[in-house]
Formats: C-alpha cells, structure tokens, sequence
C-alpha cells in the first residue's frame, strides 16, 4: 500500500506503563486517520485494514533489515515500534476496545519468518510492564490472543532428537507469565457422566466386579481417538480419567520429571477388587503430582508396555463431588498440559478434521484427494462397544462384499462355560487393557504379552468366506460384515499377536488389500488377524456356533435374564448348533507326571520316514504303530483306509476293531457320531473316514458306542 | 486330501520360542490340517487364540514342537507339558499377578480359568 510508510522510529523513553502505550496508539492513531482520509472507511473496516498495513509495515520492517543478514541497533529499533505496534493494537482488539472484523494482527505477524520477532517484542512489553490506557497488561493481553487463536496446538517437532514442543509453553516459559485468561470454564458433560456412571454403580458378574465405564469427546489435536475415558471405580476408592496424548508423553514427561513436587518413581496401575479388598496391578512405570487431593500420572515415554504409550491417567478420590473432578480435569488440562477448553464440545471444524484423519488412518492413504474427503466427510459415530464409539462408514461392507465376495469375520471361544457364552452374547467382547481397566482380572493368571506388544488395547478376529468359520470345531462367533464399517480397525496376514511395533505396524494391510487376498486365496484364512479397537458390541454377532448339548442350556439362561433378541433377532436364530464341535480333553486329576524339560532335538521333516514307514505296514515289514501312528504318515482317505487294509490282512484285524472303537469313544463327540450316521459328516473328515471304515469294514456297531460313551460320561 | 484335527494331550503347554517372545503358555493346543494339505497349530494364550501355519512338525511321546511356515517367518517353537517346576521356574514371573500352587491340577484348573 502506498498511503503509508514505515512507522518512524523513535528511541525508548523513560515512562510509566501507559505512556509506554500511549506512544504506540498514538502512531496507530496516525495509521488509522491516514487510512480513513484515502479510503473513506470507518467502524470495523477500517480497524480491520489499518491492521492489515500495520502488519504489512513491520514484515517490511523485517524483511528489510534482514536483507543483508545483519541488523542494525537503529533497524532493531525499528522493528521494535513496528511489531510492538502490532502487538498493542491486536491487545487492544482483544480487551474489547476495537472491534475488527478481520483477524487480530496479532495472529497475522505470527508466521514462521516473524515469530521471533513478536515473541522479542512480547518479551520487551512485558519487561517494561506497558499496559493499555485502562491498566491491563499488553504482554499478559497478547498471550491470551495467541492462546485464544489456538496458537498452543501448533508445536514443533524435530523428529531427529524426538522432541515436541508446544509453543505457547515456551511462550510462557520465556515470558514467565501466565495469560490474563485464567478461569477454565467447562460444558458440565464431564461430570454429568461421571454422575451418571456412580448411579449405575459397579456390577457382580461371578467373581468379578466390574467398574462402570463411559467416555466423552473431547480435544482431537492432543488427544488420541478425541476421547477422555471415564471409570467410576468407587469400591476401590476412586475415580478415573485417562487419555492417550497422540504425540506421546514425551514433552509433557520431560517437562515435569524435574519438578520438585513430582513422584518420581510411580506407576500407573489397573484396580480389581478381589475378595472385597481393592489390588492394583502396576501396567507400567510412571511420574505423578498432585493437584489438591488429584492425583496426575503420566506414563514413561520408553515403557515396553505398548497399550501404555502416551497414557495419562487423572485419578481423584471416589467421594470427590463431579463438578469438583470437573473442574480440576479441566484446570489440569489447561494448565499442565496447556489443552485449553479439553472437555468442551468439539466444535464442527474439528469433528470433519478428525473424519478425514480416521479415514485416512484406516485406508493408509497419504494424500487425500477429492472422492476421500467426500467418503469422509460421510463418517459417522456409532457407539460399536457398550460405551465406546468411533466413526464408522456406514454401508462400507457392501463395496467390499460386492468386489470381494462374502466376507466374515470370526472369533473362536475357549471357554465352554454357559456363562461365559451368555455373557459375550448380552455383552460382547472386550480387549485386555479394557478388561482390567474394568477389574477383569482373571485372578492374575494372563500373560500380559499383549499389552507389551500393543495388541491388547484390541479384540482379535479372522477374516474368511463364512464355509470356513463355520467348519471351526470349537465356539465360535461369527459377525456380521457391518463390523467392517468400523474405521478403528488394522489387519496382518499372520498372527503378529496384534504387533503396533513400527517395523510390524507398517506392513499391516488396508482393509482392500485384505479381502482382495481372501479373494484371491492368497489369504490364511486360520492364521490371518484383525484388531478392532476396545471391543465388538453384542449387535455385531451375526451367530454363535456351540456344542450342540449346551445350546439349550444357552438359551434358557438368556431367557432366564429376560433377553429373547439379539441385535433385533431371536437368540434361537443366533445360538446354533455346531455341528463340527469337539469337546476339549478333559482334565486328569491323576496328572502328577513331571514331563522334565529334555531337550526333543532337532525339528525334521517327517515326510521321508512316513514315506517308508507306509511301506513298511503295507508290506506287513513293520508293525502296526496303532491308530494314531497310521494317521500320522497318511494324507488322504485313501491312504487311511489301505493302511487298515494291510493291518487287518496281516493278522491285526481284532486289534485294529478295538483301537478304533476305542478311538471313537475317546476322541470324537457324539455329535459328530450322530451327524456322520445322519450323513451330515463331510466325507474327507477323518472322523467320518474312521467311523466308516469301522462301521462297514469291522462291524463296529456305533450305536453301542453312542451309549457307551454316555454310560462312561464321555 | 484329508482334513486332520487332533488336540494334543496335556490341557496346558509352556511354550518357548527362541524368535518370538510372545508366546509364554498354551491352552488346548491343537493342530489342525485341511484338505489342502495346510496345517495350522492353534492355541489359547490366557487372552487370545493363537493360530500359526506349520512346515514342520515333531511329536513323540507327548512333547510337540513345530516350525512356522515361511512365509510367516518360519520361527520354532517348542511345547512342553506345564507342571509346577516349570510355572515356579519360568511362567509365574511372566503373569499378571501369578499364584502359589500345590498341585499340578491346581495349576491347570487356574489357566483354564482364564479361557474366554
């Protein structure tokens, strides 16, 4: 612009704060004058293009005196009025005297080529104590601009020496000051829920009591999934806030490991209550502090617990009114950790920010193009776990399903406890990490492998064609293709145990990839695994595939508790019958033999050994090896069957009848027994090789070992 | 080809691996080949099922190790029956917050508490 030139320079004076001010309005006032004299402007307008030439004049300002690399003490100065100009102007804004209906010139000048000089000028105002004609402080004024302009979230990274900083902690930390913004005021959603979660209070289920659990949404661009988790853990004595920071814990830790008032050596722990005395177990190393009778703890950035990176844990005594915890969440949010307005709603500009990050995580897509910010900006949150929501795509499977085929995710039980059953079906499942926030603890006997390789904050699943997960032989869940919408999920190929290392995570495949390689049958599809974030809700189970003896048992305590639908459909249309199931070995109670640890040698191939010992009982060279030693160097019915040939001819018929007789009654369910003579046995099954040849070759008589079995309680 | 399950004898195995250090202990082990020809090892670890697909295997007289295929990296690994010396010696440090057992039966009913 032409109609003005640089600001004049003039030397530093001796004077009280507000002269100091007044020296600065003075020359704005010039600015301004000239500006609605040229342009005829006034009111807002006019503030909002006299700041726009009072920033344009200090970058010139600064441009110009950088252009030989060196700056003068008279061009210092210069700059010293021109940025200082800026600043008590975007002060004035912010107190209220000017209104602008452009951007505070302030949040203009902070670029990345003028920063320093507005920090240097922030720094200057405050040392010299300038104040606004009406006393408050300029300096205090301009840190609550930046603050309120969210200037805090931007941080520098240098990824070389794995530091974050966020800049206006060092503004703060430079200045020593504290923005004139002081009173952190919060929606109330906090601690609603938490009043909510006490009234629901914790549940017996067998000998466990689980805590109640909700979450809110909250700040995305600090924290992890934009959600503070919120346990009420009142028969332990407190309350719990956690979070997961997105970019770790490790600035936050730093900055507050040399503080004289924090706990060192401490430990974040999961509380359980077991025998009604509340036990904790440590998950990981951790510092804390207090504030007031709240206690802060903040996981150690290098943990090897993987579920624990970045974790942050807010715990308060469970008597503790919730607007009081409220209150000192947000206080700790804002203050500590400089999250302003953390438990407010999310306004609508970080929800869609937060869409397109979801969507880009869950398809692995770095550049985003017009067709991706369309498909997600179409997010939606779905609670998808009882008390846990995250964005999903609704409809998303039918693409797949319609390039891919059908598509089924599944999940085997190892427990064949009725209750246990009952329970996934009215609750779903839950990952490791959520279990014991919840007081799951199993009497302590999990391995906690998973929470090290960061798998454990997820429920494990497969992909396969559905033919496949029902041919499983134990408890299986089955769910429904929706459960891919979900956009919280990651899948491998192989089991990786859910790995979120670096070297592992990077080759985690897209949920495209995914089906693609089932499609193309390149996919395991017994090994292959899927995390789904938290837990699956009871909605998804499509069926649950049980022993066929326990299915009435199963639907008699769902009705026993009052459920006769699942996800909108009958329980007798979800419970159903696996036909494939085979029982588990029963326990010996005579098992007191020690195994030792020898060492079994070297692993080798069995392959040229069967070869020959095939032979050997088809020529009647070696001795028949019994049932099992036949199966184990055959790998087709044909094999099988020629093999109890040549026994049988070679004088072992009897003992072959009772060795397999024998083996029915020991290994194959009645079930199954009564599906191969139903004709519902899938011919290449083993068990149906055996019970035919047995059947027809040695005249075993099925029935009878039908009630054999019952008689033996087999 | 014919489809094989069989479950290994002991309900509970200490599992080592000199390449992968997250299995520690197996429940219901069992090994499954299908008409393929592909055989997988599965287990039950105390929080999730496990599943691997198997190149080799070695059983005899009850102890059982496999190599992993490679295309999933074709690491070994050994199981051996659990009894009370090997979960004093090399499991209960690994768990959560592990137990005093006196029996072996004891032992094996507390982890097959744990299936889910």
């Amino acid at each position: 612009m032409e109609m003005y030139d640089r600001l004049p320079s003039s030397s530093f004076e001796q004077e009280n704060s507000s002269d100091k001010s007044e020296k600065f309005l003075s020359k704005i006032r010039e600015f301004k004058d000239k500006i609605a004299q040229k342009m005829g402007l006034g009111g807002e307008e006019l503030t909002k293009v006299t700041d726009e030439a009072l920033v344009d004049a200090a970058r010139d300002t600064i441009s110009s005196a950088d252009q030989d690399g060196e700056r003068t003490d008279e061009e210092k100065e210069i700059i010293h009025d021109a940025v200082s100009s800026v600043v008590v102007q975007g002060a004035m804004e912010t107190a209220g005297y000017e209104q602008s209906s452009g951007e505070n010139p302030i949040i203009s000048l902070d670029q990345e080529e003028t920063e320093a000089d507005l920090v240097a000028s922030i720094a200057t105002l405050h040392k010299e104590e300038v104040a606004l004609p009406t006393g408050e402080d300029v300096a205090e004024l301009a840190v609550q601009t930046i603050e309120d302009a969210k200037w805090s979230r931007m941080k520098q990274v240098d990824r070389a020496h794995g530091t974050v900083e966020y800049i206006a902690n060092s503004v703060y930390e430079k200045l020593g000051i504290k923005a004139v913004k002081t009173e952190v005021v919060s929606d109330g959603r906090l601690g609603n829920k938490l009043r909510a979660l006490h009234e629901m209070g914790a549940e017996q289920v067998g000998n466990y009591v689980i805590f109640p659990r909700d979450e809110i949404t909250c700040d995305r661009d600090h924290i992890e999934g934009q959600k503070l988790n919120l346990y009420d853990k009142s028969p332990a004595g407190r309350i719990e806030v956690s979070f997961k920071l997105r970019e770790g814990t490790d600035a936050i830790y730093d900055k507050f490991s040399s503080r004289e008032d924090t706990t060192k050596y401490d430990a974040i722990s999961c509380w359980y209550m077991s025998n009604g005395q509340a036990e904790s177990y440590a998950l990981c190393g951790a510092i804390s502090f207090k504030r007031g009778d709240v206690k802060v703890f903040i996981s150690e950035p290098d943990t090897n617990v993987r579920t624990a990176h970045g974790l942050v844990k807010i715990e308060a005594p469970s008597e503790m009114p919730a607007e009081e915890i409220e209150k000192a969440v947000a206080d700790i949010m804002e203050n500590d950790f400089g999250i302003s307005d953390a438990l407010n709603e999310v306004p609508a500009e970080s929800e869609e920010d937060y869409k397109r990050a979801r969507y880009a995580w869950e398809h692995r897509i770095y550049e985003m193009h017009t067709d991706d910010y369309e498909a997600a900006g179409k997010l939606e949150s779905s609670e998808v776990a009882p008390g846990y929501a995250t964005m999903i795509e609704p409809g998303k499977h039918k693409e797949y399903e319609a390039k891919y085929g059908e598509l089924c995710a599944y999940h085997v039980m190892y427990s064949e406890e009725t209750n246990s059953i009952v329970s996934t079906l009215t609750s779903g499942l839950l990952c490791s990490s959520e279990r014991y926030q919840r007081g799951i603890f199993d009497d302590g006997m999990s391995t906690p492998k998973d929470l090290k390789s960061g798998g454990g904050d997820n429920v494990f699943t497969r992909v396969s064609r559905p033919d496949h997960a029902r041919a499983m032989m134990k408890t299986t869940i089955l769910f429904k293709p929706e459960l891919f919408d979900r956009t919280d999920w990651y899948a491998y190929d192989r089991d990786r145990y859910g790995s979120t290392e670096d070297d592992e995570y990077q080759q985690r495949l897209t949920p495209d990839q995914l089906f693609s390689r089932l499609a193309d049958g390149s996919l395991v599809q017994s090994s292959n695994e899927q995390m789904f974030r938290t837990g699956i809700g009871p909605d998804y189970i499509q069926e649950i595939r049980v022993n066929p003896a326990q299915r009435d048992e199963i639907l008699a305590e769902l009705r026993a508790q009052g459920v006769a639908e699942i996800g909108g459909r009958s329980i007798e249309d979800i419970v159903v019958a696996n036909e494939n199931y085979v029982a588990p070995r029963p326990v010996d109670p005579s098992m007191e033999e020690d195994w030792g640890d020898d060492d079994i040698g070297n692993l080798e191939t069995t392959q040229q050994s069967s070869a020959q010992t095939k032979e050997g009982i088809l020529a009647g060279t070696i001795e028949y090896p019994g049932v099992e030693g036949i199966f184990d160097v055959c790998e087709t019915p044909d094999d099988v069957t020629s093999l109890f040939d040549a026994v049988a001819e070679h004088g072992q018929k009897d003992k072959l009848k009772t060795d397999l007789s024998m083996f029915i009654i020991d290994n194959i369910d009645n079930g199954i027994i009564g599906n191969f003579m139903e004709g519902k046995l899938d011919p290449l099954d083993i068990n149906a090789v055996i019970m035919k040849y047995a059947q027809d070759k040695l005249g075993v008589d099925l029935n009878y070992i039908i009630e054999t079995k019952q008689k033996w309680n087999k | 080809m014919l489809r094989k399950h069989e479950t290994l004898p002991e309900p509970v195995y200490y599992i080592e691996s000199p390449e992968d250090d997250t299995v520690l202990v197996g429940i219901g082990v069992a090994i499954e080949t299908n008409t393929d020809g592909l055989t997988t090892i599965t287990w039950y670890d105390t929080s999730h099922e496990r599943a691997m697909t198997a190149e080799e295997i070695h059983q005899e007289d009850g102890r059982f190790a496999f190599k992993r295929s490679a295309a999933e990296g074709g690491q070994s690994y050994k199981f051996i029956p659990m009894d009370l010396s090997i979960y004093n010696d090399k499991v209960k440090h690994e768990l959560m917050s592990g137990k005093d057992f006196g029996s072996k039966e004891e032992l094996i009913r507390a982890f097959l508490k744990t299936a889910r």
